[in-house]
This record gives structure tokens, C-alpha cells and sequence, in this order.
């Protein structure tokens, strides 16, 4: 199996491939067959419950289970791609709204359009100014570049975030409403679990202090939310000590009501965990997806001189863009939620479908494909589509500062006062 | 025979019911195929001569018949839970955008840009344009400004900006998985080479079919697998398919919705059967048949189903007085000596909203119910009775899709104005022929039925005398059926009281007939279970010309409510029933299951 070059992926976007498939193996951390656990729904009678699907194999029904969804597997690529950019093993536009100019929410750091739910057109850049602090971001140069985006000029939003390109984004709350620039994904992933049989899974808790649960605790007199065992201490409710109990929390006047003595074990058997025969991970990037792009005018906003070859150059580094993140998301591993930790059987194998059926296949390994990305987005460069140079820095509104401090400061008051 | 073969490349296919937003879809509608394929031609060139040529392949495959399908059978796909997901929102705001400047701000650079004018009205514009944006720095610098005075509000929404604690919304996204992720649509006809062309190039650029998670790759494929599911009058599945002209009506609809607005995909409803070439045994069919002409409720009084007589009446006799020449015996239902003719003949059958939670129980419309087979020449007569009933106003059609307005004078009640339904479905379910005329076994009357006799009085306090005249109620009811053409039920029910939800009681009904020289007639409502699915329309008794006594298949996830029951004869025997219901019940709770995730 070769690597994937350049000069192929070109090739591929331009109009040879229709698609790069991945299907990789994973198993449990802890050896095939360790219980795992995937990700609950509601079921709307207040339970719990997994998102499973009886798939028919060979004649031969397999129960498979959602490990991790499109949504949450497109967060996690990008939180790769944002890793890998603050490494500086990529170079992409992305545009961060700094909250690291007040000393008092410095621990906010940067929210960039990595992580940003809606990505360029989220409410926490349209609710940010330029570094000045007087520009709204949708009022500067970038901005209203985005704003007048289209799928038949995609230029800035290529120029700004071309991860938005990739990932999908639809300006639905901006200057336009509605009507706002609509891009669709090109890049989906999912993770299921084939042959899942369901688990039980067991909550209890054991004293280490030994405390019974005949023990009766009250409301204080003097501050309801505490409590005492002391009935002279206690609050009185026609001569008698009222017992104690949080709103909507069980057992009245025992000590676990606050969190103490023994709980007697639950045995959940609608969401107690799975196992399965072997989990796969479908990532599928479509090569029309990204042919559809188009874009009237080049960096510097005038006509493109070779139209139609800067158009594929952009694709491609597109495309490549979409391969780092599933390599780094590969690299940074599956580590889906708590007790859900998988690893994957196989190497990395990309799956290329032609337009005639036939596939071919690569390998791609990080370091390969971060090469990948600087080339075709330097080509992309040179024919007049080339990426932001200068990152977009943004600070948030001082409305939102002042906010954000003023209920820090109500909720350390409150919790002083408890 | 040209084929166009779809990859579900993520081997699933992420696709929303037509009618249930918590439901998945499959096998994957012709009419979604459709509108992906013009959404393909209309985001490249289509101005082009390419882009022409592609058009021109779209109108070629509206024209066709609806396409056959090679796809995972029903059993041989897996169905995923459908769980709502929780999706963050995007209209939190902590600062308020100064749009209204901003629009304002926008079109005044536009217009100074094109620099037209006078010197004067140059600098006029440029000092506007000036003042607009020193305006747009103010209330931007108002807005952004720390507040003097913080609300609860405001603190929570600098909360909820954060992606942490963003408020969600829940969304749905069924997602179906076949057992062989490609699925092919077959079409018989065989286009030239140029429209081929066009259609490898739409195919080449087809990127996904259903919700963006359902990414596809498309060919053009000249031969295929035997095709599992077929067009059939007697199919189970109710596919959504394009008829003539879909290509223009997509097109107006998009001008409305721009993409953005919710939307009804228009389209035909076709029934297909699922399975091997061999036909199954043809569906028994009443002797009415399901090729209506459907006239909506445009204005006037929204009246209850109670009025069905009256407005049938009116209307017929609008409809004679209208058409110029005698019509014949199978629309008049009087042979030439003016007696009542023994051939089926034309129902005017008003149809009402019932049957579902929010049914209102009013008419919805008017169906014009051609006997089965009409011939030809009998049907040309009704379009042109219905043409000259149209040009008695003079006016003209508001649309494509409705005939020019029909005004029904009625008395006291006011005016009723109709508009034929020109093309496709209505919106409205109970107005589409297929709501009353599917095939089913499971039926229940909406408007009660009138028996030929007096069976005796229902209402008798002696529980025998009842007994015998709900007895002979279900028989004459047995016979209504058998006079329809259709088997024998396998359960009959008489009942005096509602049966489907939004429809009235038989006491509710003014007297039919309504002349008083005529003895009055008995009305019931009854619930008849087939052994076999039988294809409608069901409208049974003496009033069923006139719209009384007509039936609507039970849908299996609303079940009707149920009838009180006349206790027959004291605590021993069963309830008043028809003849007694077998075993034959299981094959269609298995019937009924067929395809749905539950």
C-alpha cells in the first residue's frame, strides 16, 4: 500500500475519485470483549437507553450500537485539528475570540471556530468585536466578507475558515436570517458497535464512616439549608424537630439525604454497557461535496485569472485539510467518554472510490499528511485562492466581559454565604 | 431501460418520513431522487448549454412512468432508535446587532458604488453614507458597552454564549441501514445519447440523498438486478414520485421557501409491492372507483360532516343544471324512462376531516366518485359537466395546481366556493382519493349509513327485540357490502354511536331523504373487518350517492374508538357481532407490522 501524494489527491478531486472511505477496526482498551460504554439518549419516560439498530449480515441478524455519533465525531476531529494548529504542525486560518485581555477570565482562553457549536457563524463571534474593541466582527473586513458568502462564492469563507467548508456551516442567525450562506458537510464519521450485547450495570455506595441509616437528621432554626442532630439546635414545627430534606431529593430525615451512610445498590439493565464482536469507525469524504464549491473571486476580490484550475487547487487542499483531521483525530485517539476507551486493530487504510467503481488504496501517516495540506494550500495560494495569512483576532464585547465577571463575583457571594 | 445506481457510501441512508418526523424512510422515495438531482442541476450552470441539456434530462424523466427499485427489501433492513438529539441553538445574543443600520448602511454603499449622478448628488450620497456609518459606530459602541444595570437575563445569556452551556434543541435524524448499501432506480424509457450524457453528468455530481449525513455516489447504469419493488394499484408501500411538470413546480415553490422555509415536497403518491414478479392475487375492489375528481373547500362555511347530504344535493344539482347536453344513465343514475338505472353510477361524496388527533369533523371538500370502469366517452361528459359548472362564475383558476372557483349557494349555511384539484395531491390527507380508497381489511363508516328497511327500533328497552334489530341491521349492512361488489365481512358492527374520531353520531344527521314525502331512514354506523384487504371506495346503503355511508380504512397506529356495545342477550352470549370473527386476524397484524420502527 502506498502513500497518498499529492499529486494523486489532485488528481482524485479534480474529478477522477468520488470518495475516501475509512473503515477502522477498533476494540475495547481492555481487550476484545471488555464491557464498554456508549452514549444514552432520553427516551421521554425519563430513562436512559442506547441508540442500537438490528443490522441484517448474510442472512444473520448483528445488533450493532451507536458508539459515537456524525455530530460528536465531527467536535472531535476539529478539537484534533485545533490540537495539531496550536502545535504548529498545521497552518490554517482560524479565528479565535480572545477573553485572555482581562485578567480575571484568562482562564476562558481562546474560543475559536474549532470549537465554537456553529463554527464561523456562532452567537460568540457575532457577539465580538475587532481588536479595537469598537468593530462587531460581522462589521469588519471579514466579516462581511462572510456574510455575502454563497456556495457560488465560497472565496471567504475559504479565505477565513475553510474547516467550516469541510465540516458544514449555515449562517441562519447573521445579517441575513435565514437566508444566510448554507455549506454542507462534505466529511461524516460515526462509530458503531457490531454484535453489541447489553451489560448490567450496578450503583452503590458503602460507608467508609459507618454511618446508619436510622440516624434522624433536622433542618437547622437558624439556616434551613444546613442541617444538625441536635433537637435543640433544630427548627420546630409545633414542639416537634422537622426533619430534614432537600428539595426533590429522597429519604426525609436520613443521612443520605446529605450524602452520607449507605445506598442501597440500583441495578440498571436498559443502559449498563455493552460488549460487541469489534467496533468501526465509517469516515466517508465526498469528493462532489467539495467540486461544488465555487468561487467568483480570487483573494484580492477581483475575477480569477485560471478560474477553473484555482477552483480544483482549492479543493484539494479542502480535501486535505479533511484528511488531517481524520489522521489527527486517529492520533488523538478514541477516548469517547468515561468508560469508553477504544484503540484501533489496524493500521490506518484509505479507501479511495473511483467514479467507476473501482477503489484503490492508501496510506497516510501525520506527518505525511500535514506535508499534504502545506502543498496544495500553497498551490491553492499561488493561483489566487490562498488562506488567511494573518489570523483573525477577536476579543468579546465588553457587555459580555462585564457579564460574565459580574455573575463569577454573584456566585462566589452566593457560595460564601452557604 | 436506463438506470441511475446510488452508493449509500456510509452505508446508511439518513432520510425523514414523509408524515412522521420520529420515523425513518425506505425504500427511498422517487420524488427525493428527483428533487436531488434538480437541487444538483440548479446549484452548477444551468444556464449553460450543459446546464440545458441537464435540464432537459429532468423534464424526460418527469415524463416517465415511476421508476422500479432495486433495494433491501423490508425485512432486510435495520431500523436505528430514534432518539431525540439535542442540538445547540445559535440565537443566543448578549449584544444586540445593529442590523436595521447595517441594511440601511449596506444599500447606501451599493448605491454610491455604482457612482450615478450628479456631482451634487455624489457628495449628497457620499455625506449619507458617512453619516450612516459614524451612526452604525454609536450603536455598535451603545451595544458592546458594559450595562449600567444588569438583569437576570442578561447574566444568563453571557451564560448560555458559552458552547458549554448553550441551550439545545431537540432534533430528530432517523437513520435506516440496509443490508446491501446500493440502491438502483429503473426507468423503461430510452433516452437519446445527449440526455444520457446529462444524466452521467448529474449523477457524477449527486453528492447525497436524504439528510447531508447520507452522502451517495451516483452512476448511470444501463442493466441491473431484478427490481424488488414495483408500481402496483394493490401495493402496501406508498412512494412519493414526480409526475409532468415537477421540474416547474419545484422551481415556483423554491422562488417561496428559498431553501429556507419549511416546505412540502410536492408530488404524486404512488403504491408499490414489494416482492417478485409473480403478482400476488388481485385485490378485491368495490365498484367505485378511486379515480376522483376532488373539488377542495376554498371559502366559505367550514360545515360538519352532518351537512354532507345537503351540499351533495346542491352540488349535483348544480352540476346538471350546468352541463348543456342530457348526461347519460352511469352519471345521472336515471335510465331513459327517468327510474333509478341498475348500473353503478356517479357518488357525490363529501369528504371530512376525520380520523386523526386534531380532526375538526368539517368538510373538507367534495369528491366526484366515478363508478369503476367508466368508459371513456361517460368520463369526458363528467370533465365537460365539471368545465361548464366552472365557467358559471367566469372566473379564473388562482393557480396551476386548482380549476377556476365553484360557487355552491346554500340557503342559510351561505356560499360554499369549491376549486377542483388540478394536479397531484391535495394537502389535506382526507382530500386525496388514496386515503379512501387504499386497500385495507380493517374499515369503519364516517358518515352513517342508510338502511334499505326499518330494522326494528335500536333504541328498544326489551334487550331481545334489540338484540334482533341490531341483528338485522348487520345484515342489511352485510348485503349493502355484498351489493358493492366486495366479499363478506369477516366482523360487522353495528353501532349507534361514533366510530372514528371527528365524525357524529347517526343522531346528529338531519332526516334522509330529506324530502318529508319519502319514508325516513334508519341510520347506523358499522365497522367492517375484512378477512382480505379490499380496495375502496366503501360507500354503502341507500344514501350512498349522496355521500352517506362512507368508510375509511382504520390506520393501524390510531385505532378507531371503540363502539359501545349493545349487550344481546344478558351475560351469557356475546355482544350483538356479524358473523363470528376468525383466526384470520393474525396475517395482518402481521400485515400491519410490515416497516415501521417501533
Amino acid at each position: 500500500m502506498s502513500e497518498l501524494k499529492f499529486e494523486r489527491l489532485r488528481a482524485l478531486v479534480a474529478g477522477e475519485g468520488v470518495a475516501v472511505r475509512v473503515r477502522q477496526r477498533l476494540q475495547p482498551a481492555g481487550g476484545p470483549g471488555d464491557k464498554v460504554f456508549p452514549p444514552t439518549y432520553s427516551t421521554g419516560d425519563n430513562k436512559l437507553r442506547y441508540v442500537i439498530e438490528d443490522r441484517r449480515v448474510n442472512g444473520q441478524t448483528v445488533p450493532t450500537v451507536l458508539l459515537d455519533s456524525v455530530a460528536s465525531q465531527a467536535n472531535r476531529m476539529e478539537e484534533a485539528l485545533l490540537a495539531a494548529w496550536e502545535r504548529e504542525e498545521l497552518a490554517f486560518p482560524v479565528i479565535g475570540v480572545d477573553f485572555g485581555g482581562d485578567a480575571a477570565l484568562a482562564d476562558l482562553g481562546k474560543v475559536t471556530t474549532l470549537q465554537a457549536p456553529h463554527r464561523i457563524a456562532d452567537a460568540i463571534l457575532r457577539d465580538a468585536t475587532a481588536a479595537d474593541g469598537t468593530t462587531l466582527f460581522r462589521d469588519s473586513a471579514a466579516g462581511k466578507a462572510y456574510t455575502e458568502a454563497s456556495p457560488r462564492n465560497a472565496t471567504a469563507v475559504y479565505r477565513y475558515c475553510p474547516t467550516a467548508l469541510v465540516f458544514g456551516v449555515w449562517d441562519s442567525t447573521g445579517p441575513k436570517g435565514g437566508l444566510g450562506a448554507k455549506f454542507a458537510r462534505a466529511l461524516t464519521s460515526e462509530i458503531v458497535g457490531i454484535g453489541a450485547q447489553p451489560g448490567t450495570k450496578v450503583g452503590s455506595r458503602l460507608d467508609p464512616l459507618a454511618i446508619q441509616a436510622n440516624v434522624e437528621i433536622y433542618h437547622r432554626a437558624d439556616d434551613e439549608s444546613d442541617w444538625t442532630l441536635d433537637e435543640a439546635e433544630a427548627k420546630k414545627d409545633r414542639g416537634k424537630p422537622v426533619l430534614f430534606n432537600r428539595k426533590g431529593g429522597e429519604g426525609k430525615g436520613k443521612p443520605s439525604a446529605v450524602n452520607h451512610s449507605n445506598i442501597a445498590p440500583t441495578v440498571d439493565t436498559l443502559a449498563g454497557g455493552v460488549t460487541f464482536d469489534h467496533a468501526e469507525q465509517v469516515v466517508v469524504l465526498s469528493l462532489p461535496a467539495l467540486r461544488r464549491l465555487k468561487f467568483a473571486t480570487g483573494y484580492d476580490g477581483k475575477a480569477l485569472a485560471k478560474r477553473a484550475e484555482a477552483e480544483a487547487a482549492a479543493h484539494t487542499a479542502l480535501a486535505a485539510l479533511a484528511l488531517a483531521a481524520v489522521v489527527h483525530q486517529r492520533q488523538q485517539g478514541y477516548d469517547l467518554r468515561s468508560r469508553c476507551l477504544l484503540v484501533p486493530d489496524q493500521g490506518l487504510e484509505l479507501e479511495v472510490v473511483l467514479a467507476d467503481g473501482k477503489t484503490e488504496r492508501y496510506e497516510l501517516a501525520p506527518a505525511a499528511v500535514n506535508r499534504l495540506v502545506q502543498e496544495a494550500a500553497a498551490a491553492a495560494g499561488a493561483l489566487g485562492l490562498g488562506w488567511e495569512r494573518e489570523p483573525v483576532q477577536l476579543k468579546p464585547a465588553a457587555k459580555l466581559v462585564a457579564l460574565v465577571k459580574k455573575s463569577r463575583a454573584e456566585a462566589a457571594a452566593g457560595g460564601a454565604a452557604d | 431501460m436506463i438506470g441511475l445506481e446510488l452508493e449509500l457510501l456510509g452505508g446508511r441512508y439518513v432520510a425523514t418520513a414523509y408524515n412522521d418526523r420520529e420515523q425513518g424512510e425506505w425504500p427511498p422515495h422517487p420524488a427525493r431522487l428527483f428533487s436531488a438531482l434538480v437541487d444538483t442541476w440548479a446549484s452548477d450552470e444551468p444556464g449553460s448549454l450543459h446546464g440545458e441539456e441537464e435540464r432537459m434530462a429532468l423534464v424526460w424523466l418527469e415524463r416517465q412512468a415511476p421508476p422500479e427499485l432495486c433495494a433491501a427489501g423490508k425485512d432486510e433492513v435495520a431500523w436505528r432508535t430514534v432518539a431525540p438529539v439535542f442540538v445547540p441553538v445559535n440565537d443566543t445574543e448578549v449584544v444586540r446587532s445593529p442590523d436595521g443600520v447595517r441594511a440601511k448602511l449596506a444599500e447606501a454603499e451599493e448605491q454610491a458604488s455604482a457612482g450615478e449622478g450628479t456631482e451634487k448628488e455624489r457628495a449628497k450620497a457620499a455625506k449619507e453614507l458617512d453619516k450612516l456609518r459614524k451612526k452604525l459606530g454609536a450603536e455598535t459602541a451603545k451595544a458592546v458597552a458594559a450595562p449600567t444595570r444588569v438583569s437576570a437575563s442578561d447574566l444568563q445569556a453571557a451564560a448560555r454564549i458559552f458552547p458549554e452551556q448553550r441551550g439545545k434543541q431537540a432534533r430528530f435524524f432517523p437513520s435506516v441501514t440496509p443490508a446491501d448499501p446500493r440502491v438502483t432506480f429503473l426507468w423503461a424509457g430510452e433516452p437519446e445519447p445527449t440526455l444520457v450524457a446529462a444524466l452521467e453528468r448529474l449523477a457524477s455530481r449527486l453528492t447525497r440523498l436524504g439528510h447531508s449525513a447520507s452522502l451517495v455516489a451516483a452512476r448511470v447504469v444501463r442493466e441491473a438486478p431484478a427490481p424488488r419493488y414495483r408500481p402496483d394499484p394493490d401495493g402496501e408501500h406508498l412512494l412519493r414520485a414526480v409526475a409532468p411538470g415537477q421540474l416547474e413546480r419545484l422551481g415556483r415553490a423554491h422562488a417561496l421557501h428559498q431553501g429556507v422555509e419549511p416546505r412540502v415536497l410536492p408530488c404524486i403518491f404512488v403504491p408499490y409491492r414489494e416482492g417478485d414478479a409473480d403478482a400476488a392475487a388481485p385485490v378485491p375492489a368495490s365498484s367505485l372507483g378511486d379515480d376522483w375528481i376532488v373539488l377542495a373547500r376554498a371559502e366559505g362555511p367550514r360545515l360538519p360532516s352532518t351537512s354532507a347530504v345537503g351540499v351533495a344535493t346542491q352540488l349535483r344539482r348544480a352540476l346538471f343544471a350546468a352541463a348543456k347536453t342530457p348526461l347519460p344513465e352511469t352519471l345521472t343514475g336515471h335510465n331513459d324512462d327517468g327510474g333509478a338505472t341498475k348500473v353503478e353510477h356517479l357518488a357525490i361524496v363529501p369528504l371530512p376531516d376525520v380520523g386523526g388527533r386534531y380532526s375538526h369533523g368539517g368538510i373538507l371538500g367534495v369528491a366526484l366518485v366515478p363508478p369503476r370502469g367508466l368508459g371513456d366517452a361517460d368520463r369526458r361528459e363528467l370533465l365537460r359537466a365539471v368545465a361548464a359548472l366552472e365557467r358559471v362564475r367566469g372566473a379564473t383558476a388562482r393557480s396551476l395546481e386548482v380549476g377556476p372557483p365553484i360557487e355552491l349557494l346554500l340557503g342559510e349555511a351561505g356560499v360554499l366556493t369549491l376549486e377542483r384539484v388540478a394536479w397531484g395531491e391535495h394537502g389535506s390527507v382526507g382530500l386525496r382519493p388514496r386515503t379512501w380508497c387504499r386497500p385495507w381489511h380493517d374499515w369503519a363508516t364516517v358518515t352513517p349509513i342508510a338502511l334499505d328497511r326499518n330494522p326494528g327500533d335500536l333504541h328498544d328497552p326489551d334487550a331481545d327485540k334489540r338484540a334482533r334489530a341490531f341483528d338485522d341491521a348487520t345484515e342489511q349492512v352485510a348485503k349493502a357490502v355484498a351489493r358493492l361488489g366486495l366479499p363478506r365481512p369477516l366482523e360487522l358492527e353495528v353501532s349507534r354511536s361514533c366510530l372514528v374520531a371527528g365524525t357524529a353520531k347517526p343522531r346528529a344527521f338531519p332526516r334522509f331523504p330529506i324530502s318529508r314525502e319519502r319514508p325516513q331512514r334508519v341510520l347506523v354506523h358499522a365497522r367492517l373487518v375484512f378477512g382480505e384487504r379490499v380496495r375502496g371506495p366503501i360507500v354503502l346503503g341507500a344514501g350512498r350517492y349522496l355521500g352517506l355511508g362512507l368508510c375509511r380504512p382504520l390506520d393501524p397506529d390510531r385505532p378507531a374508538r371503540g363502539p359501545t356495545r349493545e349487550p344481546a342477550r344478558g351475560p351469557e352470549g356475546g355482544p350483538a357481532r356479524g358473523p363470528a370473527a376468525g383466526p384470520a386476524r393474525e396475517p395482518h397484524e402481521r400485515a400491519r407490522r410490515t416497516g415501521g420502527a417501533k
